[in-house]
């Protein structure tokens, strides 16, 4: 009876690991190294990767410029209406991603709620780069904002008292106390943001379009080359699969990187309530 | 002369804090039961809490000022605060913490030296021990040359052993201070030990303030003498006879206690293991402290009286049977092993 149950568990642990191996196991195997590494320098392939580069970084750079501050704010102050916000933020991680396209549309494109205003300026955003640029920041911004609000949450906040009455300002106070002590986090957050932004697809394909050279990125290029040559796709697949492991990694090993050598003595914020 | 001047109004939990206080350069301790306020009145006067109402003003430099909207950031109000878990940066070597609040590198070199903590200079909060954690955030708030130091429960995270070595080191740093200096505590020996004047805060209010002594002699009410304990004789302690420690004391003669110890002490006694008689009695209590009385305090079924640098509790029945009157001569006696010794150096 009691070897029969553990026969279970572990037929259901094999069973699991291996589904979630053998498709990403597949992409590898399916088509020789070599031919692999060829099909990357096909046109698409090469221009797929371009467009996906610029536009993550550019993406990237906005949620990490805009989203810091933000995270800070909301970690650090308490306000009237401070869980409906949060909420907000992870409105987009449950979104699904065409209604996510087909609002960003709504809002920015031509005949969207700011396309008139912004057309008066010249500026067209939707089937162009930004437009690529703008779904990933509203599809990935909020998994770092979620991780860096928390980050930021879990400094202590003596810390900060004891840097003010030190003389430092607000602004020294971040850039020295709370940005480093939240690194750790603010990296993972990061990492996990710029893996979302590139398998961004189906905001992307409603708002931006798939031209290539334009605003076809990676994930784009694979629904487009699987009927037209399958091997590229397949490479492209590939390249995808290893930039995500990369960030995975990247996430599971920042936090632990940042705490260990460091070891912190247990300074809990014991609140000054006596 | 420096001078801070603090009038507080703030709600708290089930009370209100109302306190006004006025410190030179001395130390001031505020003592009182866990959650009467004592902290609220250190983050008030770091600007780390806006107060309902108030005013604090350092040497005619307004800080605070409720009713004309002042209220200057913590940053800028010269304040050295030592936070009860020292709230040392993880993330920075010893030597960055020090350096964190002065850009005179020389000043940073010269507190390493003094609390000696140059060998530690390089290593992270983290791989040090207690004591010399708290030696580390006491040289960091000195560093800015404050012109204020509040000291929150400074001993309370350290172990019994290390208490009494870093209660030495604060009291000859304390006594070099010309500062203000306000330390909070909910231990009447730290505070009788390092401060000139204590107040005693409860439910948010003073319910006395005066010397050690003062409060050990005429406690206002019964719960300032329960929390107030014991009477302080400073005096050198010294090996002598029969195995007990003699302290020479500091006004003059002797005492004796049964603790090891030498150097520079305060021998405490609680005033309720003192006996009150008219002439030396023939028991075996080997400390007898011969003088007039100087003043006798009624509480309820109990008197404090007080004798030379002893303060007596006894049974208000005893003053009446022994016709205790303030001026007469008394014998106040007390064994060796009541006589405990706290090192002060």
């Amino acid at each position: 009876m009691r070897h029969g149950f553990t026969a279970l568990l572990w037929a259901a642990t094999v069973l699991a690991l291996s589904f979630l191996v053998v498709p990403v196991a597949a992409i590898f195997l399916r088509v020789p190294p070599g031919e692999l590494v060829s099909a990357l320098g096909s046109s698409v392939a090469r221009d797929a990767l371009r467009v996906t580069l610029v536009t993550t970084l550019v993406a990237q750079v906005a949620i990490l410029l805009v989203g810091t501050p933000a995270a800070y704010v909301i970690a650090t102050r308490r306000f009237r209406g401070r869980t409906l916000l949060v909420t907000l933020v992870e409105m987009p991680l449950v979104l699904p991603p065409a209604v996510a396209g087909i609002g960003l549309l709504a809002a920015f494109g031509r005949f969207g709620l700011l396309g008139g205003t912004l057309s008066a300026f010249g500026l067209e955003i939707a089937f162009t780069r930004i437009a690529v640029v703008l779904a990933i920041i509203f599809v990935a911004g909020p998994f770092f904002l979620r991780t860096a609000i928390a980050a930021f949450e879990a400094v202590d906040t003596t810390l900060v008292d004891a840097s003010r009455t030190l003389g430092a300002g607000p602004a020294r106070t971040f850039a020295r106390i709370a940005l480093p002590l939240a690194a750790g986090g603010l990296g993972a957050g990061a990492a996990l943001s710029f893996a979302r932004g590139l398998g961004e697809f189906g905001a992307t394909i409603m708002f931006a379009g798939s031209l290539q050279g334009v605003t076809q990125t990676l994930s784009l290029a694979v629904y487009e080359q699987f009927d037209v040559d399958f091997d590229t796709a397949l490479a492209i697949g590939a390249e995808l699969v290893l930039a995500s492991a990369v960030l995975l990694l990247a996430v599971k090993l920042i936090p632990s990187w940042r705490r260990s050598p460091q070891s912190f003595p247990t300074l809990s914020a014991r609140s000054l309530s006596s | 002369m420096a001078t801070l001047t603090a009038e507080l109004s703030h709600p708290l939990r089930s009370f209100a804090l109302e306190l006004s206080l006025e410190v030179g350069a001395e130390t001031l301790a505020l003592v009182g039961p866990s959650g009467a306020g004592k902290s609220t009145v250190l983050r008030a006067l770091a600007g780390l809490l806006r107060p309902a109402r108030g005013r604090i003003v350092l040497d005619g430099d307004v800080w605070l000022d409720r009713s004309r909207g002042v209220d200057v950031p913590p940053e800028l109000r010269s304040v050295g605060l030592l936070f009860q878990d020292y709230a040392l940066f993880p993330h920075m070597s010893v030597r960055a913490n020090v350096a964190y609040g002065t850009r005179e590198l020389r000043t940073v070199d010269e507190l390493l030296e003094r609390f000696a903590i140059g060998h530690l200079a390089r290593a992270r909060p983290g791989e040090i021990s207690g004591g010399e954690r708290q030696r580390v955030a006491v040289a960091r708030a000195l560093a800015r040359s404050p012109r204020v130091l509040l000291l929150d429960e400074p001993l309370a995270a350290l172990d019994a052993h290390t208490r009494a070595t870093v209660r030495g080191e604060l009291h000859e740093l304390l006594a070099g201070l010309e500062l203000p200096v306000i330390l909070v505590t909910h231990d009447f020996e730290d505070a009788l030990t390092l401060a000139d004047r204590v107040g005693v805060l409860v439910d948010g209010r003073l319910r006395q303030l005066g010397t050690p002594g003062e409060l050990v002699a005429a406690p206002a009410d019964p719960f300032v003498a329960r929390f107030t304990g014991a009477n302080l004789v400073p005096g050198v302690a010294v090996a002598g006879a029969d195995g007990l420690t003699e302290i020479i004391l500091d006004a003059g003669g002797s005492m004796w206690s049964t603790e090891i110890l030498t150097g520079p002490v305060a021998l405490t006694v609680y005033p309720w293991e003192i006996a009150l008689s008219r002439e030396v009695p023939s028991d075996s209590a080997v400390n007898h402290v011969r003088a007039p009385i100087g003043r006798i305090t009624a509480l309820g079924n109990r008197a404090r009286v007080t004798v030379g640098p002893l303060v007596a509790e006894v049974t208000a029945a005893s003053v009446e049977r022994l016709a205790l009157a303030e001026g007469e001569p008394v014998v106040a006696s007390f064994k060796a092993t009541a006589a405990r010794l706290v090192p002060l150096a």
